[in-house]
């Protein structure tokens, strides 16, 4: 049964478009068959994460407006073969494309791929409401910082009077050394003002900016927590009952063996 | 990165790669524009020698001051008995 | 135009509205209606006014409440002996408003009726009600809550709270962790500490002597 998956947040940079490459890779590395479709249209940036911007040929809006068949304007991974991406394009923008074109092609993708996640662009306009329109599943990605948490509600609420009511968390960007000072807020904090079910909790990593610098998502680095977060992330909506990691807390020397590749 | 080894640093990586993205975003050349340049090429090229179409690779390039239209076409076969019109 | 059939006024409470007794019903709709496009932002979103008549039928009030409503105007009906009288007729009365309200309350039996809200209220929403509003879930930042009468909020209140929007003051807020940006109860306003600290106990908050205070109370 194929599932529809939205990847969302409201506030811009928390890292939805990362998630939404690791995660498809993470599910590719599995053997599923997987379409990510980049809605943020105008300001694509998913093609970049995957490291697939040279071999953009059409985009979402030429198969919305039927120039060509979905097919031709899928770009497949250079590594995972289950794995395709559906650029957008980066001269329209997003009035270009409406809810019913995207249900329309969700519906043709469900034939024939496992998932299809829809990196949703930032804000609550017509390009959010275009990306969650077929949407089975919503993820809302979101920091432990205070606007970043009220635009997750905000988004939250959306959804829910969009009818979207199956919705996930995921936390991005924590720095376990600041919530232990208590400069930064806790998972406790975040779950109880948002009450919906955390399927992720990722650490703030330094090697997420090398692997966009390559082109290649984390989640395919051994060493790297954030790769191993995102990892079992894959792993819980693939039904697994993965627990929550311990961030352990760098010292000195590992910070020195981190940086001599150790 | 590595200190002692001698692996690309990633943020040269991704300067070219930002380079190249950005020529095609501002060039804004249309994809169909492409596919006739590419069928053109293919054409042309294939008067002389067999080419591999599947692994061929057309883009644009540029360094610090001149873009240029950069082409890997794989051969196959040079053909002999090209007929060469002019 | 007909000129003067209705009448804004202003009073300790807020905002009310006179209409003459045998104006013609069409005139006073036009005239509202005016005055509500007229975009003077005379009318912010979520003011409560007392239209004062005694000779609207059931369906012209309807009328007028639907009308204010598409603008984001709260309406009530009063009849105009129960109206609470205004500045210029009565410049000493410091207890008439509060008892005129407290009988108006007994024989309106709208304000009887409690809005129940089943979930979670998010940022970015808006819930009003002419009487008492409960809670059964959270009040996250950005959310606004608007009673007439009292709220109950079973969940931590985060958001903006205004209790007795009609003016009365013996309204309150009571909440399971009270912990708001804003609390208003009739026309005092009370914003909370910059550092606030989940409280144990359920807590409640009411005009005392003049001022809003907080309590704890147990459920």
């Amino acid at each position: 049964m194929s599932e529809v998956i939205v990847i969302t947040s409201g506030k811009g940079g928390v890292g939805k478009t990362t998630t939404t490459a690791n995660l498809g890779v993470g599910l590719a590395m599995r053997g599923k068959s997987v379409v990510l479709i980049d809605t943020d249209t105008g300001l694509r940036n998913l093609d970049l994460l995957l490291g697939l911007e040279n071999r953009i040929m059409y985009d979402l809006i030429d198969v919305t407006e039927g120039r060509v068949p979905y097919k031709k304007a899928l770009v497949r991974h250079k590594k995972y073969e289950s794995l395709f991406l559906l650029p957008t394009s980066q001269v329209k923008d997003k009035m270009a494309v409406n809810p019913a074109q995207v249900v329309a092609l969700c519906d043709e993708l469900r034939k024939e791929y496992d998932y299809i996640i829809i990196d949703c662009p930032a804000g609550i306009e017509q390009g959010f409401k275009t990306a969650i329109a077929a949407a089975d599943c919503a993820i809302v990605v979101t920091m432990p910082e205070i606007s970043a948490v009220r635009d997750a509600d905000k988004i939250i609420g959306e959804l829910g009077r969009a009818d979207k009511d199956n919705i996930k968390l995921v936390v991005n960007r924590i720095r376990p050394q600041m919530v232990q000072s208590g400069d930064m807020l806790d998972m406790d904090d975040i779950n109880d003002i948002l009450s919906i079910q955390c399927i992720g909790q990722v650490p703030d990593d330094e090697m997420v900016v090398t692997a966009t610098n390559k082109g290649e998502p984390v989640i395919t680095v051994e060493s790297s927590l954030a790769g191993k977060a995102y990892r079992n992330v894959v792993g819980r909506i693939c039904g697994e009952d993965i627990p929550f990691m311990d961030f352990p807390k760098e010292g000195f020397f590992t910070k020195l063996k981190r940086a001599f590749g150790l | 990165m590595k200190i002692f080894g001698k692996s690309e640093k990633t943020k040269d990586i991704a300067r070219k790669r930002l380079q190249v993205v950005l020529i095609h975003d501002r060039a804004n050349i249309s994809p169909e524009v492409m596919e006739h340049l590419r069928d053109d090429i293919i054409k042309v090229i294939s008067n002389y020698m067999e080419i591999n179409q599947q692994d061929m690779e057309i883009s644009l390039a540029n360094d610090s001051d001149s873009v240029a239209l950069v082409a890997n076409i794989p051969v196959q076969k040079m053909k002999h008995d090209a007929s060469i019109h002019r | 135009m007909n000129e003067g059939v209705v009448k804004f006024k202003g009073s300790r409470s807020g905002l009310q509205l006179v209409l003459e007794e045998a104006a013609d019903f069409s005139a006073i709709e036009d005239e509202i209606r005016e005055k509500l496009e007229s975009g003077s932002n005379f009318f912010c979103k979520g003011t409560l006014i007392q239209v004062v008549s005694s000779s609207l039928s059931e369906d012209e009030k309807k009328k007028l409440s639907n009308l204010f409503h598409t603008h984001g105007v709260v309406m009530r009906a009063v009849a105009a002996e129960e109206a609470e009288p205004l500045p210029a007729e009565e410049p000493a009365a410091a207890e008439p408003p509060v008892e005129a309200d407290s009988a108006v309350r007994d024989k309106d039996q709208s304000v009887q009726e409690m809005t129940v809200v089943n979930r979670t209220v998010r940022g970015g929403e808006e819930i009003s009600s002419k009487s008492s509003i409960l809670i059964c879930g959270n009040v996250n930042p950005g959310a606004q809550i608007i009673a007439g009468g009292s709220i109950d909020i079973r969940g931590t209140c985060r958001g903006i709270v205004h209790a007795g929007a009609y003016g009365d003051t013996s309204a309150f807020v009571i909440a399971d962790h009270l912990m708001p940006v804003q609390i208003r109860i009739a026309g005092l306003i009370a914003r909370s500490p910059d550092h606030v600290e989940k409280s144990a106990r359920a807590e409640r908050a009411s005009i005392k002597n003049g001022q809003i205070i907080i309590e704890p109370i147990e459920r």
